[in-house]
């Protein structure tokens, strides 16, 4: 295994495309996406419902059911080494205790048939078996904030509350000391109140235990608080990529910019709030040209021809559209 | 939050308790299962000590006695004693029973599972099968098996167990197909959990419950299908058992002799009841959605 410097690429996905092949033809979900993340580093990818993020998320470890899913290129190296190429013994070794995940819904990521403890203690016997104890299982449970961990072990997933599934979720994800935890929409389902207690959760075991996180969220307004990093995604592809301070107060892209436009903020009673125009594009149908022209504020007549435009990156930041040059 | 830890099995036995019917169905299920094992017992005794057993007894002096003290249900045509027989029946169908549901019941999970969560090419091959299977008179199936095996105990089952694992098999898959796209698989699979571990440790919990519902409602089926194939003659041979009782019976009932004819039709009778309508309760306590279904149809 490789030094643990903080610099250092922990995963670099280039070119990643999966398409999905409906009665519609070929739908590609993911097409042509690239970005890396470094040890202990926060990638938030953020982007509306079916943008590809998920999808983008599964096919970390090669999870996107196939069929209908198919991998259509591209590399994700996990330390260099190919997760898309790689044997499914490699990848049962890789899942869980490279990269673990946590799912949008707690209350159904979690087996409705076994004690939580149960389920803990079999994460670690996948990959840590000599640490597949009951104190163990315990001391997780505490990690992630759960009181009277001893007890409520023994209790089944429906006895728990939301914030508290989340928190066994989390505890499973994290039992085998994986290097990235991909968070898919990881406080989607739940109070706005436990949101923020899991986000800080997670904050804190980030730096607890050294590990990198990938966000997925189309929530722009909790990345603020976890993020060092943010990519745009629309329509399948990257529009928008740079560090979380400066993209989001300073958008490029007319998409991002919009996205933000469509937060809600408290003391801004007089202010509309602002929607997108139109809605998210049928990726089995979509435009030529740039992607998001049909909603975009900004509407060049150039706009709709191929080529495409290119991500085009300056100064540590990228942007998928000429008229907004970073 | 302070409440204990219950699991699906304890909540359902809880409710199952408070069924009054479902106890006492339960209650002449074990005591026909107490029966059987004694009645296994007297078996094997008289067979390795190499003796004729007492329901064998043969006593031309006896013959058609009616119900007495010493023959509470009477003799048959040959002397021996009727209520002897029927527990020597008892065992049969148990042995009927379970012996068949050992071999349809594994069948019918296995092929279930592998249709419903590989889809696809094995989905297809799997239903294919079935249907065929399903497609076959099934009497005329149980009899084909019968005879090619060999009449007796071993054609039976194998009849049996072969032609009836299609219902629980198409349930199970149905199942596999709806729990295979649950986030909890794709967690499971998230953390590196093997196919095989996914479909029977992760999924067969959580459709146990159906296995444990066909079990107590095909198991009357199977005791009925044995009478039936012995009534035909190519049932359990050389043996008592109720089919073969109501066989031998039916010729002589208009002479008047009504006491072996009841005497295995009622046995088969309480039995048979006692696990359908057990079977009703257990699926009622076992199955939460099933029931709320019902209750808004009626």
């Amino acid at each position: 295994m490789t030094t643990n410097s903080p610099t250092e690429v922990l995963l670099r996905v280039i070119d990643l495309r999966v398409s999905f092949f409906t009665d519609e033809g070929e739908v590609r979900a993911v097409d042509g996406v690239s970005f890396e993340i470094r040890r202990g580093e926060t990638l938030a990818l953020v982007g509306e419902s079916g943008c590809g993020k998920s999808v983008t998320a599964l096919a970390l470890t090669r999870l996107v059911p196939s069929p209908p899913g198919q991998y259509r290129g591209g590399q994700v190296l996990l330390d260099g080494e190919d997760v898309l190429t790689m044997s499914k013994q490699r990848l049962r070794e890789i899942r869980g205790a490279r990269i673990s995940y946590i799912f949008q819904e707690p209350a159904t990521s979690l087996n409705p048939v076994f004690r939580v403890g149960f389920q803990i203690k079999e994460a670690l016997q996948l990959h840590r078996p000599e640490l597949a104890t009951d104190d163990e299982v315990v001391r997780l449970l505490e990690l992630v904030g759960i009181p009277d961990a001893a007890q409520r072990a023994r209790a089944y997933p429906h006895q728990l509350s939301g914030g508290q599934q989340q928190r066994v979720m989390i505890a499973m994800a994290l039992a085998c000391h994986p290097a990235l935890l991909v968070a898919d929409e990881p406080t989607t389902a739940l109070d706005v109140t436990i949101q923020k207690q899991i986000l800080e959760l997670l904050r804190d075991l980030k730096q607890k235990l050294q590990m990198s996180i990938l966000l997925i969220t189309h929530n722009l307004g909790i990345v603020g608080d976890l993020a060092d990093r943010v990519a745009v995604m629309y329509a399948g592809r990257i529009v928008e990529h740079g560090p979380a301070r400066t993209l989001l107060t300073r958008p490029l892209h007319p998409y991002t910019q919009a996205l933000l436009k469509s937060i809600p903020r408290l003391g801004a009673q007089r202010e509309r709030l602002v929607s997108i125009p139109g809605v998210v594009p049928n990726p089995a149908r979509l435009t030529t040209g740039c992607k998001f022209h049909p909603r975009c504020p900004l509407v060049q007549p150039a706009c709709s021809a191929e080529p495409e435009p290119s991500l085009e990156e300056r100064d540590g930041r990228a942007v998928r559209c000429p008229y907004v040059m970073p | 939050m302070s409440t204990p830890a219950t699991s699906l099995w304890r909540t359902a036995w809880q409710q199952l308790r408070r069924n009054r019917l479902a106890m006492v169905c339960l209650g002449v299920i074990a005591f026909y299962a107490l029966v059987a094992l004694t009645a296994e017992g007297i078996y094997w005794y008289y067979r390795l000590t190499d003796q004729t057993p007492p329901y064998k007894q043969v006593n031309f002096d006896n013959r058609f006695a009616k119900p007495s003290l010493r023959h509470p249900l009477g003799t048959d045509s040959l002397g021996r004693d009727v209520l002897l027989q029927v527990i020597q029946g008892t065992r049969i169908a148990f042995e009927v029973g379970i012996l068949t549901s050992l071999i349809a019941i594994p069948i019918a999970v296995v092929l279930g599972a592998l249709a419903g969560y590989y889809g696809r090419r094995v989905d297809d091959f799997i239903v294919w099968l079935y249907t065929v299977f399903d497609s076959i008179p099934g009497l005329l199936f149980i009899l084909a098996i019968a005879i090619v095996v060999g009449k007796g105990l071993l054609g039976v089952c194998l009849g049996i167990g072969l032609t009836t694992w299609v219902g629980l098999c198409r349930l199970i898959r149905g199942e596999y197909i709806k729990h295979r796209d649950r986030q909890y698989v794709l967690a499971a699979r998230a953390l590196g959990v093997k196919n095989f571990a996914i479909m029977f440790r992760h999924i067969l919990p959580n459709v146990l419950h159906l296995v444990i519902i066909s079990f107590s409602l095909r198991f009357p089926g199977a005791i009925l299908t044995e009478v039936v194939l012995s009534y035909l003659g190519v049932g359990v041979q050389g043996e008592p058992s109720w089919g073969i009782m109501i066989s031998d019976a039916k010729l002589r009932l208009w002479q008047g002799h009504w006491w072996e004819l009841a005497g295995a039709t009622a046995a088969m009778f309480f039995i048979v009841l006692a696990f359908n309508l057990f079977g009703d309760a257990l699926r009622d306590a076992l199955d939460p959605k099933l029931r709320t279904a019902e209750a808004k149809t009626a």
